[in-house]
């Protein structure tokens, strides 16, 4: 009779112990972030932003009732270890799960978490590799890099461009290789001239052998594109303008990052010729810049552009959640791949109707005056080279 | 003739720049056969310096050269009293795993307490300024630099072979029993070559924040890991086979991005190594081998 009761007992508790993950599932929604909070890549993390605007919907009652449940685990820049991560992540059934933003790392992560029905969602992954069809759990909550190419080349001719030259590196994959030369095409079909490819590699402190190069040309460059980040970046300007080149300094999302603006202090005229083509407006006035003070208000900075985006992924599958009533990952894609238009964070929405894995939206493109950010152009640009 | 002139001398500050990193290294292997790999954090931890006492306390360029290079000196012998001291008698391998280990740590703490992003610090930016020398534009920093390289070398060089201290260094590298055997503190000797190579990594860093402005976690790991290849192209454990090594790998450098077809970019760090691969294959140990069975290896 002891033993009888001993097995019923236990037998309850395992059935309790085993309901506990189904109530879990039902009361919180969760996304899980394997993403680089240390090492090279931790500037492009999105997590300040995803915890900020989580605690703010949170704080308004979360989703239909359901509190947002964010699951962070550094991988630093190891492919393998952000694997590990999501593979545990998977057994707390995430709704969504986001990890390094580089295709290497994409592509077999979204194909672990595919086998659950589990859902890649990225803040800023611009990278064309992954929208080939090699995956079909991937969602970007931005354009691929060719968008932000081509908006900063119809900029640049609308200033008279004419003649440029590229910087190519393979280091970045398609994003460092491919963006220059998507920009010199569109160039090139508006009546002006590639004169030189000039190759680099990542960390370089002194540019000069490139300057040298930039020296003996003629005519001398209007424009050179570089799709490369600081602190790299700003070393490249400081070193053109000491040269005495004037010619623009143009470049991708990789500019965009508050280092590049303390160039100011430094001497205001340094980011007079330089713009680049972004992912989403953030300049002063814009509403990222809005939801970063929100935040740091609240005690979470949210410093840069990468990060504030992170605040996109949580909208994205809050609108999912709701739509399809349900945290059942396929369910939810399903709900926001439908979605005529997803209200998010850093634009009014976006959509995925028509484009399935990125969401097509307004590209801006980012001067400096007198130091400050200036938006100098807003579009979705209609002349896109061909991309695979 | 310009052009060539131009990249001739871009060559020289880049090979300035691997020869003071790489010199730096040398001289602890030479002491200890420790390959530092946390010699990069060093010249990091000076840019870090550089940046909380140029905000703190003052922007004098002056007094922030005194400090990154006094605090280089500080961290490289704290290392050596806390983490290197206590396998000085271990493995290489040991000594190795310890330098990535203590490489690691420090990146990351720079990263806990700093930022993952660039830290901004521009006062030594004034040192880079385009001279026109003849019809040959020179970067002022890169005459520094390469004057510093060969100022230190010529002071390093007196040091080591008229200084007492120098000629225990140069006596500990052939044998460190024998040193201490004659009454010379080891202890001292280990510290004096660490504090050299901290010296150094300060010079190192100096140049690198006046062309980066800004200090990240990471700045000094790729200059380092160049310059230990130069130290193996040159010869491990001798100092001018460090300078030698760190030369030749700017005028690599510099010589394959102007020579490579741009179409073939891709393969310029490839064609580097290719050419360093055949200079080992002619020299297996390195250009300068120290001559161990004749002589000093310094």
């Amino acid at each position: 009779m002891r033993t009888l009761l001993t097995q019923c007992a236990l037998g309850a508790l395992t059935a309790g112990l085993a309901a506990l993950p189904a109530i879990a599932q039902d009361d919180t929604v969760k996304i899980g972030f394997a993403v680089p909070l240390t090492g090279d890549f931790a500037p492009y993390n999105e997590v300040d932003g995803a915890r900020c605007m989580a605690e703010m919907i949170n704080r308004e009652g979360g989703i239909g009732g359901r509190q947002i449940e964010l699951m962070v685990q550094d991988t630093g820049a190891d492919t393998q270890a952000a694997i590990s991560a999501v593979e545990r992540f998977l057994g707390d059934n995430p709704v969504a799960i986001g990890t390094i933003p580089f295709s290497d790392t994409m592509i077999p992560v979204a194909q672990i978490a595919g086998a659950q029905g589990v859902s890649i969602v990225q803040a800023q992954s611009t990278q064309v590799e992954m929208h080939t069809g090699v995956v079909d759990n991937f969602l970007t909550n931005v354009a691929p890099d060719p968008y932000t190419a081509t908006a900063a080349a119809n900029y640049a001719l609308s200033q008279g461009v004419k003649n440029v030259v590229i910087f190519t590196s393979d280091e970045g994959g398609s994003w460092s290789a491919r963006t220059p030369e998507w920009f010199a095409q569109v160039i090139e079909a508006g009546g002006g001239t590639l004169q030189a490819t000039l190759n680099y590699t990542g960390g370089t402190t002194d540019w000069s052998p490139q300057i040298a190069e930039l020296r003996a040309l003629d005519p001398a460059p209007d424009a050179i594109y570089i799709s490369w980040g600081v602190p790299d970046i700003a070393v490249l300007i400081r070193q053109v303008r000491a040269a005495g080149l004037d010619a623009w300094v143009v470049g991708s999302d990789g500019f965009d990052d508050p280092s590049l603006d303390a160039l100011a202090g430094e001497d205001v005229s340094l980011l007079d010729r330089v713009f680049f083509g972004t992912l989403a407006p953030s300049q002063g006035g814009s509403k990222i810049a809005e939801f970063q003070d929100a935040c740091a208000a609240t005690g979470m900075p949210v410093n840069g552009l990468f990060p504030a985006l992170g605040a996109d992924t949580i909208k994205i599958v809050a609108y999912g959640v709701e739509a399809a009533g349900s945290t059942d990952p396929a369910a939810v894609r399903d709900a926001i791949r439908a979605a005529d238009a997803i209200p998010v964070m850093s634009v009014e929405s976006i959509s995925f109707k028509d484009t399935n894995s990125y969401a097509l939206r307004e590209i801006p493109v980012i001067g400096f005056e007198n130091g400050e950010r200036k938006l100098l152009s807003l579009e979705v640009p209609g002349n896109v080279p061909s991309w695979p | 003739m310009d052009y060539a002139a131009q990249q001739l001398l871009n060559a020289l500050s880049f090979g300035a720049e691997y020869a003071l990193i790489a010199v730096g290294l040398a001289i602890v292997f030479s002491i200890m056969g420790l390959v530092n790999f946390a010699h990069g954090e060093v010249i990091a931890f000076g840019g870090y310096s550089m940046a909380v006492v140029g905000t703190v306390v003052t922007g004098n360029p002056l007094v922030l050269m005194a400090a990154v290079l006094i605090a280089c000196v500080s961290v490289s012998l704290l290392l050596e009293r806390v983490a290197f001291r206590t396998v000085r008698k271990a493995d290489i391998t040991t000594g190795l795993l310890t330098a990535f280990g203590v490489s690691i740590i420090l990146q990351n703490l720079y990263l806990l307490l700093g930022s993952p992003r660039p830290i901004s610090a521009t006062q030594f930016i004034f040192l880079d300024r385009t001279l026109l020398i003849g019809p040959v534009h020179v970067s002022s920093l890169q005459i520094y630099e390469t004057v510093t390289t060969i100022a230190a070398i010529l002071f390093l060089t007196l040091f080591l072979k008229r200084s007492y201290l120098g000629i225990a260094m140069r006596a500990a590298s052939r044998d460190f029993q024998m040193v201490r055997l004659c009454g010379i503190r080891a202890n001292r000797v280990v510290a004096t070559a660490f504090a050299i190579s901290g010296l150094l990594a300060g010079l190192a860093c100096i140049f690198i924040m006046a062309r980066r402005g800004s200090v990240t976690p990471h700045m000094g790991f790729d200059p380092v890991l160049t310059a230990f290849i130069a130290c193996v192209l040159g010869g491990f454990g001798s100092l001018p086979g460090a300078v030698l090594g760190g030369f030749i790998l700017g005028f690599l450098e510099v010589g394959v991005l102007v020579l490579l077809p741009q179409t073939a970019g891709g393969l310029a760090q490839a064609a580097v190594f290719l050419v360093v691969a055949l200079l080992l294959f002619w020299r297996p140990d390195g250009i300068l081998t120290p001559a161990t069975e004749k002589g000093d290896k310094l």
